[in-house]
């Protein structure tokens, strides 16, 4: 009878370490979750800052070249405005003479 | 230890490492997944938010090139104008050196003759069915070309046109030129180089065009 009673004690005692060992792994398995999660949340905002850096690369390379062709579109027009202004300067006298031909009523030869 | 109860302590503790090791297994899985899935969407809203960003960026150079060509032709478009501005003042301003030495071998007086006359002749072509005021005219001029237009002139292009051709006592303000008109006042012709050049502006300015800028050159 002593010895029965003393086989359920162990087995009583060995159920609740059994049950203490299952609720540690439970909680060691919440834990590895919230770690997990702490290191998603890192992740994610290491990826903003990684993205708002590389937009604000991508917007000054593109306007940089966006400048840089428009000064040589401009340099460019600058040239040939020039060069069309030389030439219309050298032309002025047979203008201004088309113009007189036609005001003053004289007939073109 | 009863035989029995040992065996049974064992195995409640075997099902108790077995359980522990199953749920810790599940855990990491579960864990490893969720990370993997994270990084993976992560990776993938970077990759469309990097894109997106080029197209606004690539657009915005887009625009800044347009602007810069827009005002490129803006430059050739300013010489143009200034150009073809200039043409027209000087012509303007050549008038007073006209008077005084003629053009292309024409005298100030031949001009204005010229111009009386086409004037005359429009009005003529245009009223030879109408009454008899049709058949005089008067010329209106300013003080100062006044001076160029003589008695035998007007006589000679009334004959040429047909009509008794007059001065009138008016005089008007012009850079030159004349304004024909019938003596009934219906019908006249405003020949001053200001309404001529007016008029004439489109097929002239298309003339001054083509002589400054499309002409070859020399």
């Amino acid at each position: 009878m002593v010895m029965a009673v003393e086989a359920l004690k162990e087995i009583r005692e060995a159920e609740e370490e059994a049950r203490k060992q299952v609720e540690e792994a439970k909680e060691e398995a919440a834990e590895m979750m919230r770690e997990a999660e702490a290191e998603l949340k890192k992740l994610e905002a290491e990826a903003s800052e990684e993205m708002e850096k590389r937009a604000k690369e991508i917007a000054e390379k593109y306007t940089k070249e966006g400048e840089d062709e428009g000064e040589a579109i401009l340099r460019e027009a600058k040239e040939e405005a020039e060069k069309l202004r030389a030439i219309a300067e050298s032309r002025l006298e047979n203008a201004v003479d088309a113009v007189l031909i036609r005001i003053l009523g004289l007939k073109v030869k | 230890m009863h035989v029995g109860a040992s065996e049974i302590v064992e195995r409640i503790k075997e099902d108790a490492r077995e359980e522990r090791a199953r749920i810790l297994r599940e855990a990491r899985a579960e864990v490893e997944e969720r990370v993997k899935n994270a990084k993976a969407d992560i990776e993938e809203r970077k990759k469309r938010f990097i894109e997106s960003e080029r197209q606004k960026a690539a657009d915005n150079k887009e625009r800044i090139i347009r602007a810069k060509r827009l005002d490129a032709k803006k430059f050739r478009w300013d010489v143009e104008e200034r150009a073809i501005k200039r043409a027209f003042d000087e012509a303007l301003e050549r008038i007073q050196h006209v008077k005084e030495e003629g053009f292309r071998g024409k005298s100030y007086s031949s001009i204005l003759a010229g111009l009386i006359k086409d004037a005359a002749m429009s009005i003529t072509a245009g009223s030879e069915r109408s009454s008899s005021s049709s058949s005089e005219l008067e010329v209106a001029l300013s003080n100062e070309d006044a001076q160029f237009v003589t008695d035998e002139m007007l006589k000679n292009i009334s004959a040429e046109v047909g009509c008794d051709v007059r001065l009138s006592s008016e005089r008007i303000k012009t850079v030159g030129g004349v304004i024909v008109r019938r003596s009934d006042g219906r019908i006249e012709v405003n020949n001053t180089f200001e309404e001529r050049m007016k008029r004439l502006y489109p097929g002239l300015r298309e003339d001054v065009v083509r002589v400054l800028f499309r002409a070859r050159e020399a």
